[in-house]
């Protein structure tokens, strides 16, 4: 080789140094900053921004910095909710002056926010945050076995105080379901659902209605909004791994909504109905998740995951409400582990 | 002709320097993620236990709520214990009731690698309630079956397969804390019944 051609060799090899060690630096100042102990939605945010957009190795070294959020709901200022004490929860009251259908909006509205909120915080379940590998990954791809297995992120959870709990005539009335097909999200000109399914669906399928009539739901006084992501590496691997549903914690059903009359929505079980929204995938959808023997509604995004510049894999995410007195259905939900603080 | 000498030179130096300064940077990045790892699993379980203790510290009299505790990766098996003024504990709970995680059950371990919170007011009981059925049999027959509760001392943190969250119940009674946990007897794992340590 030439001495010209020397010399671009060299150059080529110190513009990628450079750019090797000026990444890892910036990996490095941000970790730091993430590292501090600020867990407030902006650092949620970012640390999620972040890890999306390093590669997927790198996931692991950044930590999500988001602390489930706490609502309590309550009729009057001096209630409280016995499973926040001794920890940071808002109050909300729902006033019970105007009649139990604004009280019962009032509870859907809240519901639907924070499932919007946990939406939005986990860029719309587009955003692969999961996809660093670890010890037991590396095993399972050596004997060539798809990892399934869904990571969670708790969101928030919202629960009753002991006088709401006991206020059955606003509960009955709730109808979350109804509410995110019919109420613009605030600051838009979409509903929830539009939202929810990226303009896709206005209503209701009609096989799902007449689920509504034949519910048998149950109450809880506790809902976690949950933020569950499967990451695998092909389309053929997460359409198998939803069809299956139940060894994988994330069985779909169709289309949704939750019964009306309940806090949590649980309707019978339709588990073919999915695969219009899955198949037709690779974008917003709704649909129910499998809790047991229960299904709720879920927010879902099937597809590949992107980030600003790249292709990061492909998978399934979900933002469903969980019964959060049924750990059995959180641990298969969240089989995978579940990141964040409490 | 000097010019480009020096600029083969320079060009040379750079990268040898940037070179070395990478394989720095990255080595010390891959020490500190082994620092790390082996690290994470006792920072985890002090956080858990800071957790229970503030919640503890948070009840009153009468009140009873519930704590949810996220499994974590450990090569340690960590379990929650506590030891009272009236039995035989570890030498670091000094003169107080103490709530500890520990990589075991034995006073040993607690002493040796386990964490503890002391408190001068409340008596603490950490136990796992095992509630299964029991069934005696004559000849092949069932003649009688009854529900057995086995309380052991000590709640397992992050052991259990699929367990990835559990809920702990505390409850505060005349100043005496209980930290319960159900579990099914398939889930017993290597316990003690309190009163056999």
């Amino acid at each position: 080789m030439n001495k010209k051609g020397e010399r671009q060799v060299s150059l080529v090899l110190l513009v990628t140094i450079v750019a090797v060690v000026g990444f890892v630096i910036i990996l490095y100042v941000l970790m730091q900053f993430i590292k501090s102990d600020d867990y407030s939605d902006e650092s949620c945010r970012f640390s999620i921004l972040t890890r999306a957009s390093v590669p997927g190795p790198a996931e692991g070294l950044i930590p999500l910095k988001c602390t489930t959020g706490k609502i309590c709901l309550v009729t009057d200022t001096k209630e409280s909710c016995p499973q926040f004490i001794g920890e940071e929860n808002t109050k909300i009251k729902i006033s019970t002056s105007g009649g139990v259908e604004k009280s019962a909006e009032d509870i859907s509205k809240i519901l639907a926010n924070s499932m919007y909120d946990c939406w939005s915080m986990t860029g719309e379940g587009k955003l692969s945050l999961f996809s660093g590998k670890d010890p037991t990954d590396f095993i399972s791809d050596q004997f060539g076995v798809e990892i399934t297995r869904p990571i969670c992120l708790i969101c928030s959870r919202v629960a009753l105080s002991q006088e709401l709990e006991n206020r059955e005539d606003i509960l009955q009335e709730v109808n979350m379901g109804e509410y995110l097909r019919t109420t613009v999200v605030p600051g838009s000109s979409r509903t929830y659902l539009n939202t929810f399914t990226d303009k896709q669906v206005n209503s209701y399928p009609q096989a799902f209605q007449a689920n509504l009539s034949n519910q048998s739901g149950k109450q809880t006084n506790e809902i976690a909004f949950v933020f569950s992501q499967m990451v695998v590496k092909n389309e053929a691997a997460w359409q198998s791994a939803i069809q299956k549903g139940s060894s994988t914690g994330i069985a779909v059903g169709g289309a949704l909504l939750t019964p009306a009359g309940r806090v949590l929505g649980i309707v019978g079980v339709v588990p073919n109905l999915v695969a219009t929204t899955i198949a037709a995938g690779i974008s917003g959808g709704i649909a129910y998740v499998n809790q047991g023997q229960n299904l709720a509604l879920a927010g879902t995004y099937c597809g590949a995951f992107t980030s600003q510049e790249r292709e990061t894999g492909q998978g399934c995410s979900l933002i469903t409400p969980v019964d959060w007195n049924n750990k059995t259905s959180l641990n298969t939900l969240c089989a995978g582990g579940i990141e964040g603080t409490l | 002709m000097k010019s480009k000498k020096a600029f083969e030179i320079t060009l040379n130096n750079t990268l040898g320097a940037l070179l070395a300064i990478a394989v720095i940077v990255i080595f010390f990045i891959a020490i500190y993620q082994v620092y790390r790892a082996a690290n994470s699993g006792d920072k985890n379980a002090q956080t858990t236990l800071d957790t229970i203790t503030a919640k503890i510290e948070a009840l009153k009299n009468d009140e009873t709520t519930t704590i949810e505790i996220i499994k974590f990766n450990s090569p340690k098996s960590w379990s929650l214990i506590s030891w009272n003024r009236d039995e035989n504990r570890p030498d670091k709970c000094l003169f107080e009731n103490c709530l500890c995680i520990c990589p075991g059950t034995s006073i040993d371990s607690c002493q040796n690698e386990g964490y503890c919170r002391f408190f001068e007011k409340e008596t603490i009981e950490a136990i796992t309630i095992q509630n299964y059925t029991y069934i005696d049999t004559y000849d092949g027959q069932e003649v009688f079956r009854t529900n057995k509760i086995i309380p052991l001392k000590g709640i397992s943190i992050n052991s259990g397969e699929g367990q990835i969250i559990k809920t702990l119940q505390l409850t505060k009674k005349e100043n005496k804390v209980s930290i319960t946990i159900e579990e099914s007897k398939e889930e017993y794992s290597n316990r003690i019944p309190t009163g056999g340590l």
